[in-house]
């Protein structure tokens, strides 16, 4: 990953730990031609906060000009879904923020 | 002789206004999932249209997203619009990607609701440009 993609990311990563606090367990971030893609599990994760993570990443891609998509997850909801393929290959392809 | 952005324009917004009546005519009978394509991909023929309006040329998904940003630099599309595209795209991808997650009722009610106020404001913008555009229904 470009070291400006990640510095980009990583400010959204303190926009997520902001919102969310230590609640923000992981995110792992891939890289798929134009797209970044953003597993972010985070303890007891809400359907409001699920929202608001969607409209800070509309923000996010203006501000960065990044094509980020996030997929937000309960832990426990996380656990449940670990080994659908398209996570799996988040996890395999993807860097930990 | 090819086709005029303009034309393409036009013919975009057309196809986003006629997967909106079919949206409409199918209404509560459709599930979620189906409502929110639906809803997702006339918002980017919508957004096509804006963009081919302005002689900024994009045709898949990425490219139309990478687009509409540069729209919304030049002014061409608001922040609001960008935001109710973007939204959609998001809870789209998880659906697109095999997540088991369902979507909610709520969720694809909230993608219709938007999508109406977002076709009719480039149609708006799109009539202020050329006049009457025709067969615009829904």
């Amino acid at each position: 990953m470009e070291e400006s993609l990640k510095e980009s990311l990583l400010l959204f990563k303190k926009e997520c730990v902001a919102r969310l606090g230590e609640r923000v367990k992981r995110i792992v971030v891939a890289v798929r031609e134009k797209k970044v893609f953003a597993l972010i599990v985070a303890e007891e994760l809400n359907e409001r906060e699920e929202y608001k993570l969607y409209r800070a990443t509309a923000d996010f891609a203006l501000k960065a000009k990044i094509l980020l998509f996030v997929f937000p997850y309960s832990s426990f909801d996380f656990r449940r879904r670990e080994s659908l393929a398209f996570i799996q290959r988040i996890l395999k392809e993807g860097e930990e923020l | 002789m090819s086709y005029s952005n303009e034309a393409a324009a036009k013919f975009f917004l057309q196809r986003a206004f006629a997967i909106l009546a079919d949206i409409k005519r199918i209404g509560n009978s459709s599930n979620p999932e189906t409502l929110l394509i639906l809803s997702y991909h006339s918002a980017l023929y919508a957004s096509k249209a804006l963009l081919y309006s302005a002689d900024i040329l994009a045709d898949d998904e990425a490219a139309i997203l990478e687009k509409m940003v540069e729209g919304v630099e030049k002014g061409i599309a608001t922040t609001e619009m960008f935001g109710i595209l973007y939204e959609m795209s998001q809870v789209y991808a998880k659906l697109n990607f095999g997540d088991l997650t369902p979507i909610k009722s709520a969720e694809s009610d909230a993608a219709v609701q938007n999508l109406r106020s977002f076709v009719r404001s480039v149609r708006e913008m799109l009539e202020k440009k050329y006049g009457l555009i025709e067969g615009l229904q829904g």
